[in-house]
């Protein structure tokens, strides 16, 4: 009798460690926004009313942990093109789009790991001080794994996405966020 | 029957006390991993390629910060100004980003902060007074690296920011050569 009761005691524990992982997944899905082939964590940092707060803050310390508020920083992460392709490092491609109206932004590229990808040339960013503008304030980034003419960033030997910090943000850059013009990725299909 | 009773209290709690402390744990795990002691410093320089530790990393900044824990008393934070964006975040054990100072802040040659536990009594506080919900936490510094060939000087100012108790705090005399924000040199990083 004292071993089933136990028993009954060690299942419920299982279920209940399970079911908030699983709620606190389903949290980090529906706290995501996303905005073409950019995702973004809009509530990183921030403290839900409510009932929320510990859903919210479990799904934050998952996947955005010591994150800034969006007021101070907002983070958009690509792991497709715009076709909706994973990024692959077997081809090359071209990220292009327009200088944000922010303080700072850089975009840099992590293996499948989430970490910066190791390359001789020391690049893993670049950012608004270093990326060529043209006078109408656009750019063109090129991802590939081998060294490219302007403005390129290596992509290593796998998978890889590309994150894009924005700092100090204007306030209309984050009011909505899904009104931001991003950056499109494209496949270059000559490699 | 008492079966199915005990289960359901033992899925709710476990359920319950894993949403509310999974916040707790990550934070847990981050300062082991930094290996920060608390109210002590720490600074890391720009992120190697083999960081296995940190998700993410930036390579355009430099971090400093530390675990602090108010069950001391209050805590003052002083951080040097860099030439460039720099910033001071405050994380309570809930992972909430409660509060933020950057350079637009910083009117003089250092950003003070003194930290103190919401259930505290008014301290008499030097610089900005900020309250931490929580008595245990993390300050997190993130200094722009713009341009590489400044780095000797702001490795020098990341490990000049202090970190002392407010009864044991001592004003330095104002930095007497602080050049004005310079123009970033285009460096590939």
């Amino acid at each position: 009798m004292m071993f089933t009761l136990l028993g009954s005691v060690c299942l419920g524990t299982v279920a209940g460690v399970a079911s908030a992982l699983v709620s606190v997944k389903v949290a980090t899905r529906t706290l995501t926004l996303r905005h073409g082939n950019w995702r973004t964590f809009a509530e990183a940092g921030t403290r839900a009313p409510g009932w929320k707060l510990n859903l919210q803050s479990a799904a934050v310390a998952v996947v955005g942990l010591f994150a800034l508020r969006k007021e101070e920083a907002v983070y958009f992460t690509a792991d497709h093109d715009q076709l909706g392709r994973p990024l692959d490092s077997s081809y090359d491609y071209e990220l292009c789009g327009r200088a944000l109206p922010a303080r700072w932004w850089s975009f840099t590229v992590y293996g499948p790991d989430n970490r910066l990808i190791a390359n001789e040339w020391d690049r893993y960013s670049l950012h608004h001080g270093n990326i060529t503008l043209s006078p109408d304030g656009s750019y063109r980034v090129l991802l590939a794994r081998r060294p490219q003419g302007g403005d390129w960033i290596p992509t290593g030997k796998r998978k890889f996405n590309v994150f894009l910090r924005v700092f100090g943000p204007a306030s209309e850059l984050i009011d909505p966020l899904t009104e931001l013009s991003l950056p499109v990725i494209r496949r270059l299909e000559t490699t | 029957m008492i079966h199915g009773a005990l289960f359901g209290l033992s899925a709710l709690l476990s359920h319950v006390v894993t949403v509310r402390g999974l916040p707790r744990v990550m934070t847990q795990l981050a300062r082991w991993k930094l290996g920060a002691k608390p109210n002590q410093l720490y600074h890391q320089d720009l992120p190697p390629a083999e960081t296995a530790s940190i998700v993410k990393p930036c390579p355009d900044l430099l971090y400093s910060g530390c675990y602090y824990d108010l069950a001391a008393g209050p805590l003052v934070f002083e951080v040097p100004r860099q030439d460039d964006y720099f910033s001071v975040a405050g994380y309570a054990s809930d992972t909430t980003a409660y509060f933020v100072r950057d350079d637009v802040d910083c009117e003089g040659d250092r950003l003070t902060l003194t930290l103190s536990h919401a259930s505290s009594r008014a301290v008499d506080a030097v610089g900005a007074w900020i309250v931490s919900p929580s008595r245990t936490g993390f300050l997190i510094v993130r200094a722009l690296v713009s341009d590489r060939t400044q780095l000797p000087r702001m490795r020098e100012r990341q490990r000049a920011i202090r970190l002392q108790a407010l009864a044991d705090f001592t004003a330095l005399p104002p930095s007497p050569a602080l050049p004005l924000r310079s123009a970033a040199a285009p460096v590939a990083s």
